[in-house]
């Protein structure tokens, strides 16, 4: 299944065609629509909001030059995007050695937005299902893997943080993206009609 | 690493969760193996998914300006669709980006930037097979103070001859540009000059004939082709 794309306006694909062609508008509309969930991952990441908007800034503009590579059927824009921003926080933060002075152990906690903030209407949806499917791992699971994601640490980093073994670590990092990978394609079938 | 071995990190290699010596061989492998290649984007659209599981947070009125502002630049122009073949970054990095570099002998320098993809495809098959050779060695390159963060290994064959290069952790060098060195009789030769991709990944495979390893050094030039370097260290033994 795929991070689910906005159906409102024009969709995604339309946006990234106009964004190749060098439209700086549909690069806005898709920074309106996902740079809050962006910002959201590269906050957690980072622990820093400065650096977490630098990583945000490096995806986008990256987006911006690759637009015309874009190949749907590798899939979703929202999934591209979340990726780039991820992959830039986790770079910035190993190579600003900022998460020494993070507190990953509450990553998942952290950073909550005082409000409501304007994103697209299905990251909610989304959000809901995600949060659903990690309920559902193990404890042992979904810690090893909010450390790797939100924590932005490789697995020598998550096995030395909840000191256990480095193929300790491995497997259950890898365990649990295979079970949220099966719940989540469990949990949209559901919702098919 | 096997093929089942490295079938083994995907999910983690989607998490962005492997050390960089891991990713580097891993980016390598799926570029060459279709398996492999589909799999990872199952993996890539499930970390996706689970970027949508934070809490958004609203960015500063300034970001989106500073990105417009930024693409309205000349160097941020798009790059053309046919200049590069492989699609989407992210779900084959090293393709669009790692500069693979072949050197034919001391005196004459073949330098390709590999832009069809099987040539490339050819050229990560060829690290591969190199990382996996009989008696080559991985030698890890230590970063100086002006490359902190940045790592690397030299693969270095029975010879005692430099036979190729992973470096990572390297910082946007914007207008400059990375030198590889190596001493040759007794004078600095340079061996080439490279940006890495935009994770700061670099991936090259020398001619075995080229350079005794030990006197290996990275610098950043403030140009490029520069007879000595002129640019701090970044990178050495």
């Amino acid at each position: 299944m795929r991070v689910r794309t906005s159906r409102s306006e024009e969709d995604d694909e339309q946006l990234m065609l106009k964004v190749a062609r060098g439209d700086e508008s549909s690069l806005g509309k898709l920074y309106d629509r996902y740079a809050p969930t962006a910002l959201g991952v590269a906050v957690k990441v980072c622990g820093d909001r400065n650096l977490a908007e630098d990583a945000v800034q490096e995806a986008f503009l990256a987006l911006w030059r690759r637009a015309a590579t874009y190949d749907p059927s590798k899939g979703s824009v929202p999934g591209y995007i979340y990726g780039a921003v991820h992959h830039k926080a986790v770079d910035t933060v190993r190579r600003e050695e900022a998460k020494r002075k993070r507190e990953t152990v509450d990553a998942f906690e952290q950073f909550s937005p005082a409000g409501q903030v304007e994103e697209a209407a299905t990251a909610s949806i989304d959000r809901d299902r995600v949060r659903s499917a990690l309920e559902s791992l193990s404890d042992h699971q979904r810690r090893a893997l909010e450390l790797a994601y939100f924590g932005g640490l490789s697995y020598p980093e998550v096995a030395s943080t909840l000191k256990i073994p480095l193929g300790t670590a491995k497997t259950r990092i890898r365990d649990g993206m295979i079970r949220l990978r099966i719940l989540l394609t469990e949990l949209n079938n559901e919702e098919q009609p | 690493m096997t093929h089942s071995q490295m079938q083994e990190l995907l999910p983690l290699y989607a998490l962005d969760a492997l050390p960089d010596d891991e990713d580097v061989e891993l980016r390598i492998h799926v570029e060459t193996c279709q398996e492999c290649a589909q799999v990872l984007q199952n993996y890539l659209e499930t970390a996706g998914l689970l970027a949508t599981a934070a809490d958004p947070v609203t960015p500063s009125p300034a970001l989106k300006t500073r990105i417009l502002q930024e693409v309205r630049t000349p160097a941020m122009a798009p790059a053309a669709p046919e200049s590069r073949s492989n699609p989407f970054r992210r779900w084959f990095p090293a393709a669009a980006v790692a500069a693979f570099v072949a050197i034919a002998s001391f005196s004459a320098v073949l330098v390709r930037r590999i832009e069809d993809q099987n040539a490339r495809l050819g050229e990560s098959q060829r690290l591969l097979t190199l990382a996996s050779s009989p008696g080559v060695e991985v030698v890890p390159l230590k970063s100086t103070p002006e490359g902190r963060g940045a790592s690397g290994r030299v693969f270095v064959d029975p010879g005692r001859k430099v036979s190729g290069m992973v470096v990572s952790g390297l910082s946007d060098p914007e207008d400059k540009i990375y030198a590889l060195w190596v001493i040759e009789a007794g004078n600095p030769k340079l061996v080439e000059n490279f940006k890495p991709d935009d994770s700061g990944t670099a991936v090259m495979v020398l001619d075995s004939e080229v350079g005794d390893y030990r006197p290996v050094a990275v610098t950043l030039e403030d140009r490029p082709n520069t007879r000595a370097p002129e640019g701090p260290a970044v990178l050495s033994l």
